[in-house]
């Protein structure tokens, strides 16, 4: 496996609907220039960033290369499309928002399951074992030390989250940790 | 990160899109690329390297703890402050030769302080340095900023690029051979592999 595997194309391509997120959040807060409309950036701001996170994190963490991943990931990014459109009029109108989040969902669960998928075969390269010798750890760290096969149920869980807030820093800790420990040759025997 | 500047010099580019071309409007868009080159210089010429460094030579958990340190945890305000300069410039640029209004002033003023501050956290937290050229730059801006006055918002916007450039490039001489050390420890430490996306 290619170690140092920067941003694909496909990533950077998916990146620009957050861009056009993001355009459109400039043009919530400059339509209502006030502390209010301030508040209002920041909390969709929020939201995209810890979806984007996600996405992200999932980049990191599985082959982006095999066609149904891709196809998956062009959906979403079809999806997302569509949240960033009705970003300004979602937080006039918050009930068209939340329809909007929740739109996300079939994307984001058809990738859990294309994650779970490629997790589980790759199972047997030991790609997905996180410290096998190690004792169940409890509380924050308890995420990072579980099995392959149970961290990928947490991540597809995950994935589906319904708010996709605060889950974020938690993931993307994880996935850096795991391909960390896929960097190193124990992990791999 | 990049997809964030970029779209800061979309909305403006759609802003002045339609106002009818002149030399003050090639002058602010001098004076506006010379910003984005500021906060661009500010983030990824050194940031990258010192960062991506530090998580190539942590070991075990640590790697995960600064990851989400660095990257999820502070670079939200970073974006936020790259999202409210583009906001600032939007408004500068409707009304170039005005005092600054009041909410202008605050978008400004944050926008910096969002974006520098959380990169003074995070140099600290991953190579436990401080970068004292920068704090001082983002917290003497946004008094200068909020302090502006009757001053035109041009000048205001001259004056701070020029602050900030001068802040860089004295920390760039200061860290010139910290990087270099560093960069040298996380060559032969590891071949990073981190995503630069953001």
């Amino acid at each position: 496996m290619d170690q140092t595997k920067r941003a694909s194309s496909l990533e950077l391509f998916f990146d620009l609907v957050f861009v056009f997120a993001i355009t459109q959040i400039v043009s919530l807060i400059v339509h209502d220039l006030s502390w209010s409309g301030l508040f209002h950036g920041a909390l969709v701001l929020a939201m995209l960033w810890w979806v984007w996170g996600h996405y992200t994190w999932m980049g990191n963490s599985i082959d982006l290369d095999p066609r149904p991943v891709r196809a998956a990931i062009l959906i979403s990014m079809a999806v997302i499309f569509v949240m960033a459109q009705a970003v300004p009029d979602g937080v006039r109108r918050r009930r068209r928002l939340a329809r909007h989040r929740v739109s996300d969902h079939p994307a984001r669960g058809l990738l859990a399951v294309l994650v779970r998928d490629r997790r589980r075969r790759s199972a047997a390269g030991g790609i997905a074992g996180v410290h096998p010798g190690q004792p169940r750890r409890t509380g924050r760290d308890r995420d990072r030390s579980l099995s392959g096969r149970r961290s990928a149920m947490v991540v597809a869980r995950r994935l589906g989250n319904r708010d996709g807030l605060g889950w974020g820093c938690r993931n993307h800790g994880l996935a850096r940790q795991r391909r960390a420990l896929r960097r190193t040759p124990t992990a791999s025997s | 990160m990049i997809n964030a500047f970029g779209e800061a010099i979309v909305a403006v580019g759609a802003v002045v899109a339609d106002v009818e071309p002149s030399s003050e409007l090639a002058q602010l868009l001098v004076i506006g690329i010379l910003g984005a080159v500021a906060l661009w210089w500010a983030y990824f010429d050194r940031m990258e390297e010192l960062w991506e460094g530090a998580m190539a030579r942590a070991t075990g958990q640590e790697t995960g703890r600064i990851a989400r340190d660095v990257y999820s945890i502070l670079h939200f305000p970073m974006i936020a402050g790259v999202v409210l300069y583009a906001v600032s410039a939007e408004e500068i640029f409707l009304h170039p030769n005005d005092p600054i209004a009041g909410m202008v002033r605050v978008t400004l003023g944050l926008s910096l302080l969002l974006f520098l501050l959380p990169i003074v956290a995070a140099t600290w937290r991953t190579v436990q340095s401080f970068q004292w050229e920068r704090a001082i730059a983002a917290v003497t801006i946004a008094a200068i900023v909020f302090g502006s006055g009757e001053m035109g918002a041009k000048t205001v916007l001259l004056v701070t690029t020029v602050l900030l450039l001068g802040a860089m490039t004295i920390e760039y001489f200061r860290y010139r051979p910290v990087l270099a050390a560093k960069a040298a420890a996380s060559r032969s430490a590891s071949s990073g592999s981190h995503d630069e996306r953001k």
